[in-house]
C-alpha cells in the first residue's frame, strides 16, 4: 500500500523575489514521467515541505495549462516558510498533492469573469487567470481588479504589466491610500472602494475573489449591493492544515473540511456555515 | 457462534501460544495503572481484574508518535525512504473493553476512505480483537447512553469473566479458529446460564445518563447559544481528555532533524490546544476556550455522525475520570439538552 504521507521529490528550478517577503518558486518533479503526467486544476493546493523543517500548505499559483512545472508563491511568516526563503536554485523540496477542490472553471465558460484580488491573495487567482487567458475564447469579458497595501507589496509585477497591455481584458490595479509614489499610474484606494467605482454588471457574471479577510468582507458587501447573488461569488479559504486529506482534524468549518470539501467555496455555501474561520 | 470456556490459570499459556502467531497486546500493571502493552516487550503478568486501562489501546494502530518516513541528504539533494514498519505478525489485542472496540470502528472509517492511511491500515490488517465484557462497569461509564453495551462488541472473540472460568464466544471465523486451541473446553449449559446472568447484571448496572435521542440534532442547534462560555470556563487546556479518548484521532505532522537527515513524524494532537488552528497571520478561528470545547462536542456528536455515521464518543468515561478540573462531558451534554428544551 502506498504511503500517502510520502512526498514526491521536486527541485527548485527558479526563484523570483516578488516583494520583500514573498518569493515565487518554480518547481520540477525529479521523476521525469511524473513531471510529464502531472495535472491539477486551478484552485487546488499542495503540501510542500523542506526536509528537516516541515511541510506547509500553498496553493498552486501556476496555471494547469502550463505543463511541466508548478509555481508557488510563498510569504515568509514562520518556520517552514523561512526555510523556503533560504532555498537556492537546485535545492530539493517535497510535494504532496494536488489536494482539495477547484474553481468551477467549467461553469465559468461563456460568462463574464471578474477577479478581485488583494496582496498575496492573487496567487490562487493567478492560476485561474492564466488558465482563462490561455483559453481566452471560452470566456466573455474578463476584468481583473488587483490591489495591495503599497506598490512594493504588489506581486507578479511583470505579469501585471502584461495584463495591463492586453486589449482583450480589463485590468485595474490599486494601492491603499498612502501606498502610492509620484510615478504610480494605477488607482489609489482600497479594493472594495475601487470595485464600487468600476461597478461591474452582475449580468452573466461570476466573481472570483481572494485576499485579506477584511478586503473580502467589504468586497462581498459591495457586490451584494450591485446585485451579485451569493452563488456567483467564489472564494478560496485558508485554514491551518497539516494532512491536506481530511484526516488530521484541524481545518473544519462546521462539518466541512477545507482541505477536502474546499478550499474553494461559493458564498451561498459559506452563508450556511458557522462563523468559525 | 462457538461458545467455549477456558480456566483462568490457562490464560497465560494461551497468550504464550497466541504470541507465536500474533503480536499480543494485553493489559498489564504498570506502577498502579493498567496499560495495554505488547507482551513481546513486557514480561509483566497480564491482569484481567481491571476496570479499564488508563490509555485506550488505540496506540496499537495509531501510536503516539509514528514515523512517516525517513530522509537523508545525498549529493544531489534529499532522498526519502518509507520507514521500516516491521510487522512480522498481525496484531492481537486481548481483553479490550467493548467501548474501546467500538472506537476502532470509527478509526477504521477515518483512516480509510478516498485517502488510505497505510500506516494505520497495515497495522490493523489481519488484526484480532478479543474483547472482555465489563462485568462491573464503573461509575463513570456510560456506553449505553451512546448506543453501546458493556456486553457486546464488534470483536473476533468476546470473553466473560465467570471467576474460575472465562467464557469465550467466537464471533468471527478467525475468532472461532483461535477457540480451537486445546485450552478451551466446550461450554456447558451451566456456564451459558452463568454468562447470561453476568451479562444481565452488567447491563442492569448501567444507567442512562442522558437521552441520546436526537442528540446530533440538538447539538447542531446549539452553536450560537450563550452557555458555551460558562460551560467551558474551568478547562485549563491540558489536552488530557483528548489524548486519553479512544476515539480522538487528530494528529500533527512535523519534522525531526538528525545528523545527515531526519524523519517526518505524525503525533497525537489536540483540538483543545489554541495552537491547533492558529494561522500564521495570528488569526485563530478557535482562539477562544469555549470555541474549542464546542468544537470537541460538535465533532463528536454532530460532525462525525454527519460525515461518517458514527458518534465520536463511546462512553468510556476516561475524559471525566482524568480531567484535572472535573469537566464532565455527561453534565455538559445534559446542559445542552436541557437548554434546548427550555427554548421550546
Ligand atoms: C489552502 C491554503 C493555501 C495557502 N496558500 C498559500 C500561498 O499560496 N502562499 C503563502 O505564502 N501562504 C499560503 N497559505 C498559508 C501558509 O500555509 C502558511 O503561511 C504557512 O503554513 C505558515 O507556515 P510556517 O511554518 O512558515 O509558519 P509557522 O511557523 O507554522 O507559524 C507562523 C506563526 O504562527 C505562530 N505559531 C505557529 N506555531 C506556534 C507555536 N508552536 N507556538 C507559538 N506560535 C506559533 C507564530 O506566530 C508563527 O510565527 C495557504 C494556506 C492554505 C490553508
Ligand atoms: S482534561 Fe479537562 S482541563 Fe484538560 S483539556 Fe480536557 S476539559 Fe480541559
Ligand atoms: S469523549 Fe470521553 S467518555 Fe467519550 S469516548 Fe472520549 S474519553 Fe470516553
Ligand atoms: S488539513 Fe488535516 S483535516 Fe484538513
Amino acid at each position: 500500500m502506498n504511503n500517502i504521507y510520502t512526498p514526491d521529490i521536486m527541485k527548485v528550478e527558479e526563484i523570483k523575489q516578488e516583494t520583500s517577503d514573498i518569493k515565487t518558486f518554480k518547481l520540477i518533479f525529479d521523476d521525469k514521467s511524473k513531471n510529464k503526467e502531472f495535472t491539477f486544476k486551478a484552485g487546488q493546493f499542495c503540501q510542500l515541505g523542506v526536509f528537516g523543517e516541515g511541510e506547509a500548505t500553498f496553493c498552486i499559483a501556476s496555471s494547469p495549462t502550463r505543463k511541466g512545472y508548478i509555481e508557488c508563491s510563498i510569504k515568509e511568516v514562520g518556520k517552514v516558510t523561512r526555510a523556503f526563503h533560504e532555498l537556492q536554485v537546485g535545492d530539493t523540496v517535497g510535494f504532496r498533492g494536488p489536494y482539495g477542490n477547484w474553481f468551477p472553471i467549467d461553469t465559468m465558460k461563456k460568462k463574464n469573469i471578474i477577479f478581485v484580488g488583494g496582496g498575496i491573495g492573487l496567487a490562487p487567482l493567478r492560476s485561474l487567470i492564466w488558465n482563462c487567458l490561455d483559453l481566452r475564447k471560452d470566456f466573455k469579458d474578463i476584468l481583473i481588479l488587483y490591489g495591495a497595501r503599497s506598490i512594493s507589496d504588489l506581486v507578479y509585477k511583470d505579469e501585471l504589466k502584461e495584463w495591463e497591455e492586453r486589449k482583450d481584458i480589463q485590468f485595474v490595479k490599486t494601492v491603499d491610500p498612502g501606498g502610492e509614489d509620484k510615478d504610480w499610474d494605477g488607482e489609489i484606494g482600497f479594493v472594495p472602494t475601487i470595485l464600487r467605482e468600476i461597478k461591474p454588471s452582475p449580468k452573466n457574471a461570476i466573481v472570483v475573489t481572494c485576499g485579506p479577510p477584511i478586503m473580502i468582507k467589504f468586497s462581498v458587501q459591495a457586490l451584494d449591493a450591485m446585485g451579485f447573488t451569493p452563488e456567483r461569488i467564489v472564494t478560496t479559504l485558508e485554514m491551518r492544515m497539516k494532512c491536506g486529506i481530511g484526516k488530521c482534524g484541524r481545518c473544519n468549518i462546521g462539518n466541512l473540511y477545507v482541505c477536502k470539501d474546499g478550499p474553494v467555496f461559493s458564498y451561498d455555501q459559506l452563508f450556511t456555515l458557522p462563523d468559525e474561520y | 457462534m462457538t461458545e467455549k470456556v477456558i480456566s483462568r490459570e490457562k490464560i497465560q499459556d494461551l497468550l504464550k501460544k497466541l504470541g507465536e502467531s500474533y503480536n499480543v497486546f494485553a493489559p498489564v500493571q504498570d506502577e498502579g495503572k493498567v496499560l495495554f502493552m505488547s507482551l513481546e516487550n513486557s514480561s509483566r503478568d497480564v491482569v484481567l481484574e481491571f476496570k479499564n486501562a488508563l490509555k485506550p489501546p488505540k496506540e496499537v494502530f495509531f501510536p503516539q508518535t509514528d514515523i512517516l518516513f525517513t530522509f537523508m541528504k545525498t549529493t544531489d539533494g534529499v532522498r526519502s525512504e518509507d520507514a521500516q514498519r516491521k510487522k512480522s505478525k498481525p496484531n492481537l489485542i486481548f481483553a479490550i473493553r467493548p467501548c474501546d472496540v467500538q472506537a476502532l470502528q470509527l478509526f477504521d472509517k477515518v483512516f480509510s476512505g478516498d485517502y488510505q492511511d497505510s500506516l494505520y491500515l497495515e497495522r490493523r490488517e489481519d488484526s484480532i480483537i478479543i474483547s472482555m465484557v465489563c462485568s462491573e462497569p464503573q461509575e463513570t461509564c456510560f456506553c449505553t447512553s451512546v448506543g453501546g453495551s458493556p456486553v457486546t462488541a464488534e470483536a473476533d472473540i468476546i470473553l466473560t469473566d465467570l471467576g474460575d472460568q472465562i467464557f469465550a464466544s467466537g464471533l468471527t471465523e478467525s475468532g472461532e479458529k483461535i477457540l480451537e486451541d486445546r485450552n478451551f473446553k466446550t461450554a456447558t449449559r451451566e456456564f451459558m446460564d452463568k454468562k447470561k446472568e453476568a451479562h444481565s447484571r452488567a447491563e442492569g448496572s448501567m444507567k442512562e445518563v442522558f437521552n441520546m435521542n436526537k442528540i446530533s440534532e440538538i447539538i447542531g442547534k446549539s452553536f450560537e447559544k450563550p452557555f458555551w462560555n460558562d460551560i467551558s470556563r474551568r478547562c485549563i487546556n491540558c489536552y488530557t481528555c483528548t489524548f486519553l479518548c479512544p476515539t480522538c484521532h487528530c494528529f500533527d505532522i512535523t519534522d525531526v532533524k538528525r545528523k545527515g537527515g531526519g524523519e517526518r513524524i505524525k503525533t497525537w494532537d489536540s483540538c483543545m490546544s489554541p495552537l491547533f488552528t492558529l494561522h500564521a497571520s495570528g488569526h485563530n478561528p478557535r482562539g477562544e476556550e469555549y470555541s474549542r470545547w464546542r468544537q470537541r462536542l460538535f465533532h463528536k456528536f454532530k460532525y462525525l455522525p454527519d460525515n461518517l455515521g458514527l458518534l465520536g464518543c463511546v462512553g468510556c468515561g476516561r475524559c471525566l475520570d482524568t480531567c484535572p478540573t472535573g469537566m464532565d462531558i455527561r453534565e455538559i451534554l445534559n446542559i445542552v439538552i436541557s437548554e434546548d428544551k427550555t427554548k421550546e
